[in-house]
């Protein structure tokens, strides 16, 4: 009797450690996946960028600083082989230079109403708002993540397996500076 | 709008129609008296004398038969001459877009792919219909009521209701591919982090668990999705506090969800809304709550800004 009782949780015991296992390895393939996610998105923002250069070029005669800039940010991120800091540095930077740009655009009203303008503009508000999601999406995949690893009895199968926790996205410090409009008009 | 606004319509359009309707109501009101006051005596010495089931069976038939046919007779009328004028006045007054059907509701089908309530219904009613523009955005609301009536063999039947109250569809500010449904979070709120891993396993319906970064959005809702990023997506942040705020204006849990085209939001209500009484003229109290109910209905559309349209889906 007692010996059936031993082998049952044995049994009850093995299985929860398959269990816990594999919900770990979803965990942790789902904090790929949407980070991956995140990078289909930029792409998409990146694929938008020449269109958009030729379109307002002939308009904005005062701004080819900002618009050469965005230029060079996109071939730099195009060119490969950058490393993760790498990447969402240059996304930081894109993500302020475009900043810039829509704020300058409000002095030229002929490319406000220009339609084909118009449409890369909602074009490219849509993509933000995309990036923005699958960033969410990120962190909340690296949080489920991270309080698997910490939280028992799951944090037990996860030090026998060496896993370790994921960083969150977080807005780079520069992102996190109140916009300095006047900076912005001047450049 | 404000109370002043209601008050001096009241004076000024609405008495009249309410003191023309006078007639009709007495009318009705009085079918019903004399009815009853003709029929108890005879349902008491009836009984007296001859009490078995089949004559509680006849009685109460015939009960629900003259009732039935005063309602048709005289209460429907007056319902409906109420409702084209005194309800019509003050849906106008506040919005002059909208479009009122007093004797329609949603379609079957904005409810049934709308996903709000899994349980199969087999009686659908409502009334009550708008339909229009508010600002940019195409929406469409009216009451309903939707039961599933179960009929065992012996000819019993039981209804249990599954939605009744408010339901609302606008067009979405934003195109959307997949599925997302958010429904009040009985779990959570009772049973906080174990409710969140009980939701994971029985979230049943096409999709995922949803956790969103907002705390009180979380204790409040259940969101699933056939997508993590699209969820996110539609409920924004800003989205979020919305919903929360709707909830609050309404005092009663909502249902939403992000399907095809539309935002589709659920507000159960425990009664039917711009009916007049027959026993009493209706007074300026119930034409304010008629008033603000509609208008905050009508102010859906601004909290969660589908005015705003700049992503790729135009108005």
């Amino acid at each position: 009797m007692g010996l059936i009782i031993l082998i049952g949780i044995i049994v009850v015991v093995f299985l929860s450690i398959v269990g816990i296992y594999n919900s770990l390895i979803g965990k942790k393939n789902e904090v790929k996946n949407s980070f991956a996610g995140i990078d289909v998105q930029l792409k998409k923002r990146y694929d938008l960028i020449p269109n958009l250069v030729e379109s307002v070029k002939q308009y904005m005669n005062h701004e080819r600083e900002l618009l050469s800039k965005i230029t060079e940010l996109r071939s730099q991120a195009m060119s490969g082989n950058l490393s993760t800091s790498q990447k969402v540095d240059l996304n930081n930077q894109m993500s302020q230079a475009l900043g810039s740009l829509k704020v300058a655009v409000e002095n030229y009203p002929d490319l406000k109403s220009n339609q084909n303008f118009l449409n890369l503009d909602r074009t490219l508000n849509e993509v933000e708002a995309q990036i923005s999601a699958s960033r969410r999406a990120y962190n909340s995949a690296v949080t489920t993540y991270n309080n698997a690893l910490e939280m028992f009895p799951s944090n037990i199968v996860a030090a026998m397996i060496s896993l370790k926790q994921e960083k969150l996205f977080e807005a780079a410090e520069v992102e996190r500076q109140n916009v300095d409009l006047k900076k912005q008009f001047n450049n | 709008m404000k109370i002043n606004d209601i008050n001096s319509l009241y004076n000024t359009k609405l008495l009249p129609f309410l003191l023309s309707l006078e007639k009709t109501r007495f009318k009705a009101r009085n079918t019903l008296i004399s009815f009853h006051i003709i029929f108890i005596p005879i349902v008491v010495f009836v009984v007296y004398w001859l009490p078995s089931q089949i004559t509680f069976m006849i009685l109460a038939g015939l009960y629900a038969l003259i009732i039935w046919g005063i309602k048709k007779q005289y209460i429907n009328p007056y319902k409906r001459e109420f409702k084209h004028k005194v309800i019509r006045e003050v849906f106008k007054h506040i919005n002059k877009d909208l479009e009122y059907f007093p004797e329609n509701y949603i379609g079957e089908n904005v409810y049934t792919t709308s996903k709000l309530f899994s349980k199969k219904h087999n009686h659908y009613k409502g009334d009550d219909y708008l339909t229009g523009k508010i600002g940019q955005t195409q929406v469409e609301f009216s009451e309903l009521h939707t039961e599933h009536v179960y009929r065992d063999s012996k000819g019993n039947s039981r209804r249990v209701t599954i939605f009744r109250g408010i339901f609302f569809s606008a067009d979405f500010h934003k195109f959307i591919k997949g599925e997302t449904v958010v429904r009040p979070d009985v779990l959570e709120k009772n049973f906080g982090f174990l409710g969140k891993s009980l939701q994971s396993m029985f979230s049943g319906f096409n999709g995922e668990l949803v956790s969103l970064e907002n705390p009180e959005f979380e204790n409040a809702f259940k969101t699933i999705s056939t997508s993590q990023v699209e969820a996110r997506y539609c409920l924004t942040p800003s989205m979020m506090e919305a919903l929360l705020e709707i909830k609050k204006k309404f005092n009663c849990d909502i249902f939403v969800s992000f399907i095809g085209t539309r935002m589709n939001i659920a507000l159960p209500q425990n009664k039917n809304w711009f009916e007049p009484s027959v026993w009493s003229r209706t007074n300026l109290l119930e034409i304010n709550s008629f008033a603000n109910i509609f208008s905050n209905i009508i102010k859906i559309i601004e909290i969660t800004n589908m005015n705003t349209r700049i992503w790729t889906k135009e108005a």
